[in-house]
């Protein structure tokens, strides 16, 4: 900015700047001219060096730097102190309130297990023998009657269709019964979850050899049409056996995006 | 916050040289020595964490001009009073004039309260400070066809204000 000192046209703020030294030695020359003529300028200058005398007697530097040498612990206390205000006390309550009643809404509310579960989609098993109930495992036998119950994990709301396929060859399909009655649909709607209980169970026959527990994870449901015409393409006219089946079968899904997880069983 | 001691060095000089003038017009605006001082502190202890952003480290006085103004209105609106009074207008070397003097209490209560922070700060300039619009523009760095603009656009507001006014005074 160019300087607009002129004879009798000497701003307010230059005489700030003259009082704060902030003026180079030439303009500060012509504010000395001034002020010898200018008894406004001369009392407002004396104004604010009377104050700067007053002001250094009452607020030395150090009464200003000490309390902004802080350590943390300092740091710490003033903004505790700040939160003590009562116009904070509101919204403490109200945090309060909200951090006990919010975690015991949600327990009595909803399944903890729907919303805890962050992986993919898997599946495992317990089975039912004589009225006992053990947990699955691949590396087991089965048997004629053994009730296998598969419990599924979820990372979403879709679709799960469960069916099996036997050394025959014969495929069976597990959806719960739609008001008892039969119906193409296959899958059921799952939602987000870990260790769900599918809602009917496979009840082994008395086939030799082994049984492949399909899970078909999909985003929409699956007919029993689309699973067999999908089965077909894996399965030729020769005899193939199921763990070459399962392992043919393994990365892919009845529809694009959906996945596919089986469980081989052998039976005695 | 830690400070070397050097750069303690450099606020000392600064602090003797702007503190006292800061304190005088924060005592211009707010009317309270406790509340002058606040801001003062304030305002060094913006200027010892921004330091070493500002550009023209030899020219403060208008950095310090605005940080005290916009730190002291902070404080007017949260009070719940403002004890504007007559002197407030009276300003140092400038005769009043035609319109300072239709600026009353009330109005200026008003403004602090429910006029924008940037109107309210040219306000202050203007009618408390007394700085021309030149001074203005070289204090905020705006244009001073701006700085009019805000003016007009104050003075229209205040019309309304006092139309509504039972002490309306000239």
């Amino acid at each position: 900015m160019t300087s607009n000192i002129k004879s009798n046209n000497i701003s307010k703020l230059q005489i700030e700047k003259y009082f704060t030294g902030e003026l180079g030695s030439d303009q500060q020359e012509l504010i000395k001219t001034h002020l010898q003529d200018c008894s406004r300028c001369r009392n407002y200058l004396t104004a604010l060096e009377e104050n700067h005398k007053e002001f250094h007697q009452v607020h030395s530097f150090n009464a200003l730097i000490e309390p902004l040498k802080i350590t943390p612990q300092n740091g710490l206390n003033k903004y505790l102190k700040m939160l003590q205000q009562p116009i904070f006390r509101p919204v403490f309550i109200t945090l309060l309130v909200l951090c006990i009643s919010l975690p015991l809404f949600r327990t009595l509310v909803h399944d903890p297990s729907k919303f805890r579960y962050k992986g993919g989609e898997q599946i495992s098993f317990i089975y039912q023998r004589n009225d006992m109930i053990f947990p699955g495992s691949i590396t087991d036998t089965f048997q004629r009657n053994d009730e296998i119950q598969i419990i599924y994990n979820s990372s979403k709301y879709q679709y799960l269709a469960l069916f099996s396929i036997d050394s025959k060859g014969t495929v069976s399909f597990y959806q719960p019964l739609d008001n008892n009655k039969q119906t193409e649909w296959v899958s059921v709607e799952i939602n987000k979850g870990s260790k769900v209980h599918f809602p009917s169970s496979i009840i082994l026959d008395e086939s030799p050899g082994y049984e492949l527990i399909i899970a078909s994870f999909t985003n929409k449901p699956l007919r029993e049409k689309q699973i067999r015409h999908w089965l077909g393409q894996y399965q030729s006219t020769e005899a193939l056996l199921l763990p070459d089946l399962e392992k043919k079968l393994s990365g892919t899904s009845v529809t694009p995006k959906g996945k596919t997880v089986t469980l081989l069983l052998k039976k005695r | 916050m830690k400070i070397s001691n050097e750069f303690e060095q450099t606020i000392k000089n600064i602090y003797h040289k702007y503190a006292s003038f800061i304190h005088f017009r924060c005592m211009k605006i707010l009317k309270s020595e406790d509340d002058a001082w606040d801001v003062t502190q304030d305002v060094f202890m913006k200027l010892m964490n921004s330091y070493h952003t500002i550009k023209n480290k030899q020219a403060l006085l208008a950095w310090m001009i605005r940080t005290s103004t916009n730190q002291s209105i902070s404080v007017l609106r949260k009070k719940r009073e403002i004890a504007f009074n007559d002197n407030v207008l009276a300003i140092e070397g400038r005769d009043s004039n035609h319109e300072q003097r239709t600026l009353n209490r009330t109005i200026l209560k008003k403004l602090f309260k429910l006029g924008d922070k940037k109107t309210i700060e040219i306000i202050v300039y203007t009618y408390i400070d007394g700085y021309t619009q030149e001074e203005i523009a070289e204090i905020t760095g705006m244009g001073e066809s701006t700085i009019r603009k805000y003016l007009t656009r104050f003075r229209r507001k205040s019309q309304q204000w006092k139309s509504t006014q039972d002490d309306f005074e000239y």
